[in-house]
């Protein structure tokens, strides 16, 4: 029983949206004459059963907040690219410098628990 | 070998014969970046984000055995003996998509994942490399469009 439920914490845990946002130091040129480079990673995991029924999955709208949704599907690249358009407004970017996106896939027992995982990085450029 | 040894074996042989090649395409749409604009590509407006993937499994990292059928027009999901995880099947969608908007592809990135040595439950820690291997690949790319120009009014007006 105690191992039950350390695996569904486990697993609940684990379905989780997280963006991070690295600045360059002040006084470090980004790119050529910009004045601010920044990185942007963006990353979605959930947990699949027989690789189709979501389990746990992370809840856009709660990025970095170890928040789960269940048996909802939220891995989309457009929740990513959503996430994306709100770093791009809160930081004031005017310009993308690149946007690059992939997906990681884990299994056990190759498809009994599968985990996904979407991720989305980009640089972006602000005054 | 035990005779449950030998289910296990060939029920996950099954179950990655039927699952193993899949061919999917997503894309996010309509990104709000009102006051950003590409580095490349200032004149363009950037419309569209896409990843598309396909894997299969392959004898002795060369025979393609099955994958994901990147013909998505066909009803059956896999094809069998014909490699469709190169690059040039994989991008397939992105190049179809932006001919029919009438978009320009940019920023296309490629991931290729290749596994050497498959583990089937029943044969851990006795798995020998090269014969079934799993290849991915992925890519990614952006779309954009040229600006739409002011009309000719409003150009007046000005």
């Amino acid at each position: 029983m105690k191992i039950f439920a350390a695996m569904v914490c486990a697993l609940a845990l684990a379905g989780c949206m997280t963006s991070e946002v690295s600045h360059t130091p002040d006084g470090v040129a980004g790119d050529g004459d910009r004045d601010h480079l920044l990185t942007v990673d963006i990353e979605n995991v959930g947990w699949y059963l027989f690789d189709f029924i979501p389990i746990f999955c992370g809840n856009p709208d709660g990025v970095n907040k170890v928040s789960s949704c269940i048996f909802k599907d939220t891995l989309t690249l457009q929740n990513n690219i959503d996430e994306l358009t709100r770093i791009v407004q809160r930081e004031g970017a005017y310009e993308i410098g690149s946007i690059i996106s992939h997906e990681e896939t884990e299994s056990v027992w190759i498809l009994l628990l599968t985990r996904h995982g979407y991720h989305t990085s980009a640089t972006l450029m602000r005054r | 070998m035990t005779d449950m040894k030998i289910v296990k074996m060939a029920m996950s042989a099954l179950a990655a014969t039927l699952f193993a090649g899949c061919y999917s395409v997503h894309v996010a749409s309509s990104p709000d970046f009102s006051q950003c604009k590409l580095a490349a590509e200032k004149d363009k407006t950037l419309v569209g984000h896409i990843l598309v993937e396909n894997d299969g499994l392959f004898l002795f990292d060369k025979i393609p055995l099955i994958c994901g059928n990147a013909n998505t027009a066909s009803w059956f999901p896999w094809t069998f003996f014909r490699d469709e995880v190169s690059m040039e099947y994989v991008q397939k969608a992105i190049v179809r998509r932006a001919e029919q908007r009438g978009e320009r592809i940019v920023q296309m990135n490629a991931i290729n994942n290749n596994v050497t040595l498959m583990q089937f439950p029943g044969t851990q820690g006795a798995s020998i490399p090269y014969i079934i291997c799993h290849h991915q690949t992925q890519i990614s790319a952006l779309y954009v469009k040229d600006e739409e120009e002011p009309e000719a009014g409003e150009e007046a007006g000005e």
